[in-house]
């Protein structure tokens, strides 16, 4: 076995069981658990469900004109409710109430209808991707949650520096570093483990992420285009709703070993655990800042690549391709500087 | 106590993390103008009346209304949704307009109910805010447009609870454990001053850092608002009712006591870390242990908040206590809102600052407690 | 052999090591002098912890930069206080540093075993190194460094925390030794030095100051060294005026041994020069 992969092996030995990271694993775990059994559909507008579910299996159906006209007709009647002024001055208590009631109703109707219209003309306008598209309700808003996975971040941010830091903390470095194996290789072995955890963490999450959300709701039919999600009408990759969910969960599993090096060379120049995580964490939400500020910066951006699903809104293919290929690049650039970090001595 | 000051400031991580703090703030700012700017320019309507005052915009916003159309059913589906926004912006002027000339319809609401109100707590509770709504209807009003942008940055959404809650853990983890790492424990533990008085100086210092960093951190981001936003400095003296978001806000406030406010319960949030550090570190000696299990309590609050965000009672009850919830000082003052504490009304927000402050008192007798257990004299 | 050239190191404006330059063969050399002479900077710069600044270190001929691995896998270092993996047991540690240093597994686990016994470790092979003291890590941190038969072998206070029977051990394991290999070692207790050391490299403020035999640098001190018996307030004045001094105890009285060029008092005797009186002639005004 080379130096390098017995040095690779002993690096996760150590972090997996010496440094008790067999632990965090298990809590990341159980925490994304917990995030996926708790998680609930997201809402764009607060309305009332119910309210919103009876019009969707009213309209419900393949796309048609007249579908969106009566939807139209219904949003109007119903504006015309919440117009009624009151004057307080002429009106019992009682019939205050009543009218406060009537308004109440009237404006929930009009966020349920507002929210469907939206909804129509979204597939009307990505209707030449698939002129039968269907209106499904329960179907559209969970694919929000396949977004950031935060138990892996926070299991990444607990193990990593612990793997970067923790030789030098206990003294062990100046006895490791002379040996023949060398600072280099063992830098390479650590750098190679923390790829690897992360990968295997992120892979993980997700799978446990997609089986959770598979049984607690029907995915309804992922054959759809991806246009057919809340929030996607813009989103120019045609692909289905599958076909987008597996290729931006791998960039997330892609990405996960270049979030892995930043942390780790975070590590390295800080020589401090807890700013290190908290450096990181702050750069990671710059890189999402700055993705949604400047149009062109997603595709550098770290935040993207992490962002799984929710990254699909605002790429084009090509934009994707792009995406993968910087991601390549950082991870290679991260690589090498923070061997050169590691190395560099006093 | 100045010592402990020092001892945490000259750590070169912090200065490093500081900086990226105050790098991160700034994205923020410019997150926040883009996206205020982009909502603004979904609808081309609102970007059109944007600089118009609410008196010189309604006359224009109702002659435009009329050439679409006289009632929503005289409109086709093409201009429906300019017609929603300019019917919304029209609402909007009038409540302005109307506001400014002190519309007592609130207030005459009140009345009435008082009067057939079925408990004493309910008839209290709406005198109480009659009489505060009263003192708020002489207030004079002015054109808030300048302060939305400052409002906005003092709130900062949600990441703020995130950032702040990692800098403050970062900044205070070493506290204590930093004397265990470097060994000076064994000296400092056995000096004139012993365990009780090192702990009290820590805890004073500690105090005094987290009081910086809250003023430091309001005061950027007032900076920004005021050199990127051109926030009008006079503004500070107008009601805070100007702004659309605190209409109903029953507080004789200003916007320099609102950021006042935000800087005080930014302190108030840094006290409570800094009591669970104390406590952890009773604990764990090592920074990082600290670092993580002070941020995963702190954190509770937030993230049963975020999971059960639908669920009204756990609102209630996480809005009574307060914690990290006094960081959306907005939740508190956009209505009047108050909890019956036998059979009086108090104000929610005063409640939560006194559960948030008794509740870091507790954590300091604790961790006081069981840092000297160790020195206390047994009886035999 | 091992050649030291014109090595340098500096730091801003401070110089570690300056031109240090010193040819060393097989056999035990100890390092002497004050704290921050730069005896650690000199065995961190040969163990590649550090880089100089200026001058390189031959082994055999060749720049040790050059050799890279090959060089690696010919020392043996030993740091002072050496920290260790507190959850480790005594043998996973034997195990993980003879795989580090890249000795096979068939061979590694009997050399392992050979190694704790060497330094009386076996009891404990399986214990916790968090449980160890003081002395065990010492002992544990010797038998690390030789796991690879090392032809340097570079010790850091090695006998720092050893009770006097395992400073015996210690001095007989590394007196075997010796004769194949070029050990290197930097300690304060001048008896271990006088003991098994074949040469004495005397460094201070970065510099080289000699490189002699103990008997050598001994010789040199005949009719340096000097004890008087004082009264009470005479040995307060002697202390102060002569800062290579210390007190001694002769025959249930206080006397005043005083290394000095020229005779220090009327009443003074010379004495036989020891070690400890190099030491003080040598770094006397900084050692007081």
């Amino acid at each position: 076995m080379s130096r390098t992969a017995a040095a690779y092996q002993y690096e996760m030995k150590k972090l997996l069981f010496a440094r008790k990271g067999w632990l965090i694993l298990l809590c990341t775990v159980l925490l994304q658990i917990g995030i996926a059994c708790f998680a609930k559909p997201y809402q764009y507008y607060s309305f009332d469900t119910q309210l919103y579910k009876e019009y969707a299996e009213l309209y419900a159906g393949p796309y048609s004109k007249e579908t969106e006209r009566i939807i139209h007709a219904s949003l109007v009647v119903s504006e015309r409710l919440g117009e009624y002024k009151m004057e307080y001055e002429e009106l019992s208590s009682e019939e205050m109430r009543e009218q406060n009631q009537k308004m109440m109703l009237a404006n929930l109707k009009t966020a349920a209808l507002n929210e469907i219209q939206n909804k129509y003309a979204q597939l009307s306008a990505c209707k030449e991707y698939a002129p039968e598209m269907t209106y499904d309700i329960e179907a559209t808003e969970y694919f929000q949650k396949f977004g950031m996975n935060w138990a892996a971040l926070i299991g990444m941010a607990l193990l990593l520096p612990l793997l970067m830091l923790g030789d030098a903390n206990c003294g062990m470095e100046q006895i490791l570093f002379p040996t023949i194996t060398g600072q280099k290789r063992i830098t390479l072995a650590k750098l190679l483990t923390a790829c690897s955890v992360s990968a295997a963490l992120m892979l993980l999450c997700t799978l446990l992420q997609w089986g959770i959300f598979s049984v607690r709701w029907d995915f309804g039919t992922l054959a759809v285009p991806v246009q057919s999600l809340t929030g996607f009408g813009s989103c120019t990759i045609k692909s289905s709703i599958s076909g987008c969910m597996i290729l931006f969960g791998i960039i997330r599993i892609l990405a996960a070993p270049a979030a892995a090096l930043l942390l780790c060379l975070l590590s390295v120049l800080i020589r401090k655990e807890p700013a290190a995580i908290t450096a990181w964490a702050v750069l990671i939400g710059c890189s999402a800042i700055l993705a949604s500020k400047i149009s062109v910066f997603p595709v550098f951006s770290l935040y993207s690549a992490l962002s799984g699903l929710s990254a699909a809104k605002t790429l084009s293919g090509v934009d994707t391709g792009f995406l993968i290929f910087f991601l390549l690049l950082k991870t290679g650039l991260l690589l090498c500087g923070t061997c050169a970090a590691a190395e560099k001595k006093k | 106590m100045i010592y402990e000051l020092k001892k945490l400031f000259q750590r070169k991580e912090l200065w490093i993390v500081l900086g990226l703090t105050l790098l991160a703030i700034l994205l923020l700012v410019l997150r926040d103008r883009s996206s205020l700017a982009d909502a603004g320019s979904n609808s081309q309507k609102t970007a059109a009346y944007y600089d118009y005052s609410p008196e010189e915009a309604l006359p224009l916003i109702e002659r435009e209304l009329e050439q679409l159309g006289s009632s929503a059913s005289d409109i086709n589906s093409s201009h429906y949704h300019d017609w929603r926004v300019l019917y919304h912006m029209r609402d909007l002027a009038k409540d302005f307009i109307s506001a400014n000339k002190n519309d007592p319809n609130v207030i005459r609401q009140m009345y009435n109910e008082m009067n057939t109100a079925d408990s004493d707590f309910a008839r209290r509770d709406l005198a109480h805010a009659i009489k505060l709504y009263n003192r708020v209807r002489n207030y004079k009003l002015a054109d808030a447009s300048s302060m939305e942008y400052f409002l906005l940055l003092l709130e900062q959404g949600g990441y703020f609870h995130y950032l702040y809650l990692l800098v403050l853990c970062t900044m205070l983890s070493p506290l204590f454990s930093a004397e265990y790492e470097s060994g000076m424990y064994q000296i400092l533990f056995s000096s004139k001053k012993g365990k009780a008085g090192l702990f009290r100086k820590k805890i004073c210092g500690g105090l005094l850092c987290v009081v910086l960093f809250a003023f430091l951190y309001t005061a950027f981001t007032f900076l920004l608002s005021w050199f990127w936003h051109g926030m009008n400095i006079r503004m500070l003296s107008a009601a805070l009712q100007s702004s659309a978001l605190f209409r109903n806000c029953p507080y004789a406030l200003t916007f320099l006591d609102y950021a006042l406010l935000v800087f005080a319960m930014r302190a108030v949030i840094g006290a409570f870390v800094l009591a669970l550090t104390a406590l952890v570190s009773c604990f764990c000696k090592k920074n990082v242990t600290v670092f993580v299990f002070s941020g995963i309590t702190a954190a509770v609050p937030i993230l049963i908040a975020k999971l059960f965000e639908n669920v009204p009672a756990v609102q209630t009850v996480q809005n009574r206590l307060g914690i990290m919830q006094l960081s959306y000082l907005s939740n508190y003052l956009t209505e009047y809102n108050t909890v019956n504490v036998f059979g009086f009304p108090i104000g929610q927000f005063l409640l939560s600052v006194l559960c948030t402050c008794l509740l870091t008192a507790f954590l300091l007798s604790a961790a006081y407690a069981f840092w000297t257990r160790d020195t206390r004299h047994r009886r035999i | 052999m091992l050649q030291f050239k014109e090595l340098t190191k500096q730091y801003g404006n401070f110089t570690a090591l300056d031109r240090f330059t010193v040819d060393l063969e097989s056999g035990i050399y100890a390092l002497l002098g004050p704290n921050g002479a730069g005896k650690s900077t000199m065995m961190n710069i040969l163990v590649g912890l550090i880089a100089p600044t200026n001058g390189c270190i031959y082994y055999d001929g060749t720049d040790i930069s050059k050799m890279d691995d090959k060089f690696r896998d010919i020392i043996g270092y030993m740091p002072q206080y050496p920290g260790f993996y507190p959850n480790f047991t005594a043998m996973d540690l034997m195990r993980y540093m003879a795989q580090m240093k890249g000795i096979p597994r068939k061979d590694a686990e009997k050399r392992c075993l050979k190694l704790l016994e060497s330094v009386n470790l076996t009891e404990k092979k399986d214990a916790k190194i968090g449980s160890f003291s003081g002395g065990m890590r010492q002992r544990l941190g010797l038998a690390q460094a030789l796991i690879n038969d090392p032809k340097i072998l570079i010790l850091d206070e090695p006998t720092a925390g050893l009770d006097p029977k395992e400073r015996v051990r210690f001095r007989n394991m590394v007196r075997r030794l010796s004769d194949q290999i070029t050990v290197i070692f930097c300690t304060h207790i001048v008896s271990d030095i006088e003991t098994i050391a074949k040469e004495i490299l005397l460094i201070h403020h970065g510099k080289l100051l000699k490189k002699a035999a103990i008997p050598e640098l001994v010789e040199e001190m005949q009719g340096k060294v000097w004890e008087v018996l004082p009264d009470q307030d005479g040995i307060e004045h002697l202390l102060d005026e002569y800062p290579r001094s210390s007190l001694v105890s002769r025959n249930m009285q206080t006397a005043v041994r005083i290394v000095n060029d020229t005779k220090p008092h009327p009443d003074a005797v010379s004495c036989k020069p020891l070690l400890e009186d190099v030491y003080l002639y040598m770094f006397g005004d900084d050692a007081s």
